[in-house]
């Protein structure tokens, strides 16, 4: 009996934090989305329904919430993707056991990391400043004309991204590290003796060996990046604007949802949206974790 | 330690539980007992509150807790802690919150006998700031709002009008090609406000009713959008303003000695004075059709609706606008009364004549200035126009069409503020 008991008393703390910290404030304003929390109804909200999801899903908010939520989506894939691929690049040759340095190399490429992601974002938007900021004074030096790097549309979404590479690609390139040391050196010496090229041995060891062990951080690190508030908001605040619309050009789902609670005192509304984000999250999720059988028992 | 592990686990659950409830209930005396006070007030201002505050406390034996709360977080923190009944009892605050926290229910009026309508001994900007739906909800410590910074060695000349402005940044930049001549964020709808008015604009009247009129509301009118398309110029026709600077640049340019002209508050003064760059403060020059008339902010105490019956609440409040704390604030923070014997108190005491030319200035900038807009549905303003602002000074929309899709836009947003 007292065997059976234990476990449940050291889960307990983390279970009680858990519950008040996280469960019910998330129930709150689970509710709180059914509601016309606002400030002109502050004090005396009532339930509404599902008044707050048709006013999303309808009018000029339809038209709002379908750009920014492929945007979103776009963004989340891209900010993988291109974490995934520098992470990659660099871990293979630091891989290598005859690389000399390679301690150094990965203290230096692992720094974006161990600084907090809002002042490296803070840092990037110096940066990034279309006239003062030092890519724009170096290139103006060679005689390149100033870029927009964070006035444009298009520049603002290629500038956030290339930022949130900086940001996430550490991780990537730590977690391809131990998946490459993972790998027995056997399977390569096998390669070598067949005459198989070295992109033949990626391609066909390297890359499907590699593939267990990622999926599922990449999928978690899908769900993270959709809700990457910090890059957007500290760099561009989802700017720039885009004409006859509330949300800018870099707006995601959540720093938009930010600005309808924050700036406007739609709570409610805020809390709908949060819902859908949610919603979206875990059904991109599951349908992952579906096609790749990532999560499935091996044996 | 054992004996709890012993325990059944409901009763050892239980027992935690208990432990954890127990704690928090445990009951914050001082809390109860004094008057808590949040702020945003930073530095010298910060020190000058915390010293008056602790001879008042001493004098009058009332307790007054200090909270500061960093600006951008002030407003938001009220909002959460006062239905809960943690917030503070009084609030230092900008005035053109009175709306949004009156809506939501959490200030009483000001007690007449601190501050009436119409009380001749604050200066009527003061009193109309703070008032709206014809009651006081601030009481009126402080004015602050904008002027022109030149610096005289990049421009000698004294610019008396909006064109003479142009024209002296025009001729600095001509001198000093390394220079910039006038500069500021030109979609900061707060600065940009000031030459709008100049034009003769005032699409934001409106809002001084509390049951605002959607209909009335119309932001292009021929003033507006002569103002707006005036500050479009200062970077397409005129090359002042070069894409994308913001506000903290040309500040920084302007203390190295490298921008002739920027916009200035009274929050700038201390760097402006440490970094030795010479430099004058006047009115910003009068536009075409009126004087180019900065908004202003009020700063006041703020009454918790929770803490009118409060022991001690009202004599702080009192304390708060008396004429020698605001004189000894305005002294650190640069920034102008909001009552007549404040000046004289003043006038009186301050030695240093850059100070009192600088106080003296501010208060008359701000004695013609616009009051900001205390209507909660102001919200819904700032985003759209300073991103109409944007896009207009970007040269990618006309100031005609783009404030029309604006007036527009804000109904829609207030509708849906207030639906």
């Amino acid at each position: 009996m007292k065997d059976r008991a234990q476990p449940h008393f050291y889960i307990l703390p983390a279970l009680v934090l858990m519950t008040t910290l996280s469960l019910i404030p998330n129930l709150y304003s689970v509710y709180l989305a059914f509601t016309n929390f606002s400030l002109y109804h502050y004090s005396d909200f009532e339930f509404v329904g599902l008044k707050n999801f048709f006013k999303i899903l309808s009018g000029s908010e339809l038209g709002t919430f379908v750009r920014v939520g492929i945007w979103t989506i776009a963004w989340a894939f891209f900010s993988v993707i291109f974490s995934l691929l520098v992470g990659l690049f660099l871990a293979i040759p630091l891989n290598r056991e005859d690389l000399k340095g390679a301690k150094i190399y990965r203290t230096l490429f692992i720094v974006p990391w161990a600084i907090p992601a809002f002042i490296s974002v803070l840092m990037w938007q110096g940066i990034l400043n279309t006239s003062s900021g030092a890519f724009n004074v170096v290139l103006g030096t060679v005689g390149i004309s100033a870029i927009p790097w964070l006035d444009d549309p298009n520049w603002a979404r290629f500038s956030v991204l290339m930022v949130n590479v900086w940001l996430g690609y550490p991780f990537m390139m730590t977690i391809c590290l131990s998946a490459l040391q993972g790998i027995p050196k056997s399977v390569y010496e096998a390669a070598d003796i067949d005459g198989a090229s070295a992109w033949l041995q990626f391609k066909k060891l390297t890359a499907p060996l590699l593939r267990a062990s990622l999926i599922p951080v990449l999928i978690s690190n899908f769900a993270f990046n959709f809700n990457q508030f910090t890059a957007i908001y500290l760099l561009t605040e989802g700017g720039p604007t885009v004409p006859g619309s509330e949300a800018g050009a870099t707006d995601i789902l959540i720093t938009y949802s930010y600005k309808l609670a924050f700036d406007l005192y739609q709570y409610g509304i805020a809390c709908a949206y949060a819902i859908i984000i949610f919603v979206v999250v875990a059904g991109v999720s599951g349908v992952n974790i579906k096609l790749t059988g990532a999560f499935d028992d091996d044996d | 330690m054992t004996e709890l592990l012993s325990m059944p686990s409901s009763g050892r659950c239980l027992s935690v539980m208990l432990l954890l409830f127990l704690f928090a209930c445990y009951p914050n005396d001082k809390a109860k007992n004094s008057v808590i006070l949040w702020t945003a007030f930073e530095g010298a201002e910060l020190s000058t509150l915390r010293s008056s505050v602790e001879e008042f406390e001493a004098s009058h034996g009332i307790d007054i807790e200090i909270l500061k709360v960093p600006f951008p977080q002030l407003q938001r923190k009220v909002l959460v802690a006062g239905p809960a009944l943690q917030g503070p009892d009084l609030l230092l605050g900008p005035h053109d919150w009175i709306g949004i926290l009156q809506t939501a229910d959490l200030l009483a009026p000001i007690p007449p006998d601190v501050v009436a309508v119409g009380d001749s001994s604050f200066y009527e900007i003061s009193t109309r700031a703070v008032t709206y739906d014809q009651t006081i909800y601030s009481a009126p410590m402080m004015l602050e709002c904008v002027v022109l910074a030149r610096n005289t060695k990049l421009c000698p000349v004294k610019p008396t009008s909006l064109d003479a402005l142009v024209e002296e940044a025009v001729q600095c930049v001509k001198r000093n090609p390394e220079a910039l001549g006038f500069a500021y964020q030109l979609d900061n709808f707060y600065f940009s406000w000031a030459f709008m008015a100049g034009f003769g604009a005032d699409f934001l009247a409106p809002f001084a009713e509390a049951n605002l009129s959607l209909e009335n509301l119309e932001f292009d009118t021929r003033p507006a959008v002569e103002g707006a398309t005036w500050i479009a110029n200062l970077r397409g026709k005129y090359k002042l303003v070069p894409p994308g600077l913001k506000n903290d640049t040309a500040v920084e340019l302007f203390l190295k000695g490298r921008l002739g002209m920027m916009i200035c508050g009274p929050w700038n003064l201390g760097a402006m004075r440490a970094a030795g760059v010479p430099f004058v403060l006047e009115p910003l020059p009068p536009g075409p059709a009126k004087d180019s008339s900065p908004f202003v902010g009020v700063t006041g105490a703020m009454l918790s609706r929770y803490a009118t019956e409060k022991k001690g609440v009202h004599e702080v409040l009192e304390f708060l606008v008396s004429p020698e704390l605001t004189a000894r604030l305005c002294q650190s923070s640069g920034r102008a009364p909001a009552r007549k014997a404040t000046t004289e108190i003043l006038e009186r005491e301050e030695k240093d004549p850059a100070v009192i030319a600088a106080l003296k200035l501010f208060s008359e900038a701000a004695q013609s200035g616009t009051p900001l807009p205390n209507h909660p549905a102001m919200a819904g303003v700032w985003a759209p126009m300073e991103e109409a602002l944007e896009l207009i000074t970007t040269g990618q929309t006309e100031a005609g069409p783009e404030l029309k899709r604006t007036t527009e836009r804000v109904r829609a947003k207030i509708r849906f503020m207030t639906e």
